[in-house]
């Protein structure tokens, strides 16, 4: 799953071709240019899913900044065998997002913040190469999606989804399962 | 273990989504580890959820780029100018310190396996350097004795080679024939010096007496023991004879004329 990373913008110094290992390499190495591509590469799928947890930019932009110096200072934990690079970021970006939704300062922050960002007002990524977030959301069953989105960006546990929808714990457990079995059908 | 109903369980979409329990985690890595299909399983999950994830993609605010980069600029000036410097001396000295670790159990054992052989060692030369000691004080005593005897004999030759002495060999008698004493007589100073040269030892209660005759009457010289040196005894203004004679212990006023040993004239 070698994928060539090339970036070619601005900066003269980021003439570089990396492919995931050698990334991977060069920021376990504290190469501050790996940092740089890393960010040109991911930092959209990384604000994407922050701004879904977080709901507003402004804080989406903080969690991001906060993600990328986790992902910094904690490069070496990352372990190639137990999966991509992407899965590893995703999972940080989240976590820092949902660790932020769970402070008590977030919770003030959300009562005073008046430009809320929705799912709808999004810009879809120009991006060709994955599947548009519109295409998942006609073909998933709403209460499917429910229940991944709680699990998955809301960082609940079965129980608390169970809780939160008013189901049994059981009923959860089936639902996850056939949820994500329908957006694998999706997705690949 | 059936395969297919453990994929169709639901606990590998929990371990990917992070809520398994860690014992369910173990259970799952443990699996995947020995099959394929779990693996390929959990790859299929983590790829629908990255792809949904990938989904939700929105390119962040142009300005967002500098300033993460600036914070990791931070982050990384401040690591190099400080924490950065520490952790690379803190790696060597984690590599010095073991190697000191090493060195030092090395060095206690030797020092230890030192210290007892310093100690067997010390305590072999203690021992020696008592007896050295006892055979210096031994050799000292020894010494001492012998500068003692010789300045003894030297003053005794100073004295019997005085050119103001007149000699008196005093001869054994019918009594004891050999037996033979010496008077040094100087003439000068009048002191007189004995030397025994061959008397049998007295009985304990019995002690030698010399006498000087003088004018035909005999004068007490003091009583005398039995030994190698020169003794000193009383001055005479003049005499003709000297004589010894046996007596009780502490001397006579008069002597017992049987027991006259020797006797010479001057």
């Amino acid at each position: 799953m070698e994928i060539l990373i090339t970036f070619s913008n601005t900066k003269p110094l980021s003439s570089r071709a990396y492919t995931e290992d050698s990334l991977v390499a060069s920021l376990k190495a504290k190469d501050k240019e790996a940092v740089n591509a890393l960010y040109d590469n991911y930092s959209p799928a990384l604000f994407g899913v922050i701004l879904k947890i977080v709901r507003s930019e402004q804080s989406a932009e903080d969690v991001l900044q906060e993600a990328f110096i986790k992902i910094w200072k904690n490069a070496e934990q990352y372990d190639s065998s137990k999966g991509r690079l992407f899965t590893w970021l995703i999972s940080i970006a989240r976590n820092t997002a949902i660790d932020h939704i769970r402070s008590k300062g977030f919770r003030k922050e959300l009562q005073t913040e008046s430009n809320l960002v929705y799912e709808n007002e999004r810009t879809e990524s120009l991006n060709t190469d994955h599947i548009g977030l519109k295409e998942i959301v006609e073909k998933l069953k709403p209460d499917n999606k429910e229940i991944i989105d709680l699990i998955y960006f809301q960082g609940y546990t079965q129980a608390e989804a169970a809780e939160n929808l008013n189901l049994p714990l059981g009923t959860v457990k089936t639902k996850v399962r056939i949820s994500l079995r329908q957006l694998r059908e999706i997705i690949t | 273990m059936d395969i297919e109903k453990y994929i169709s369980s639901g606990i590998l979409e929990s371990h990917v989504l992070g809520i398994a329990s860690p014992d369910e985690a173990r259970e799952v890595e443990s699996f995947a580890a020995k099959h394929a299909e779990i693996r390929k399983e959990i790859e299929a999950i983590r790829k629908a959820l990255d792809g949904y994830a990938e989904a939700h993609q929105k390119t962040p605010p142009a300005h967002l780029k500098n300033r993460i980069l600036n914070e990791i600029d931070k982050l990384e000036g401040k690591e190099n100018k400080s924490t950065g410097k520490v952790i690379e001396m803190d790696a060597r000295r984690s590599a010095t310190s073991r190697w000191l670790a090493a060195a030092s159990i090395a060095l206690l054992i030797f020092s230890g396996t030192m210290n007892v052989l310093q100690y067997n060692k010390l305590n072999e030369a203690n021992e020696r350097i008592a007896v050295l000691q006892s055979e210096k004080s031994m050799l000292a005593e020894q010494f001492n004795t012998l500068q003692a005897n010789y300045t003894q004999t030297e003053n005794a030759l100073a004295t019997i080679s005085n050119p103001h002495n007149k000699t008196v060999v005093m001869k054994g008698l019918e009594k004891q024939p050999d037996a033979l004493a010496s008077v040094y007589w100087n003439l000068l100073t009048k002191e007189t010096f004995l030397i025994v040269n061959n008397l049998p030892e007295p009985p304990s209660d019995k002690q030698y007496q010399l006498w000087a005759i003088v004018d035909g009457k005999p004068v007490d010289m003091g009583v005398f023991d039995v030994t190698d040196s020169l003794q000193k005894m009383k001055a005479i203004e003049s005499a003709q004879a000297f004589a010894v004679t046996l007596e009780q212990k502490g001397g006579s006023a008069v002597p017992t004329l049987e027991q006259m040993y020797v006797a010479g004239n001057i």
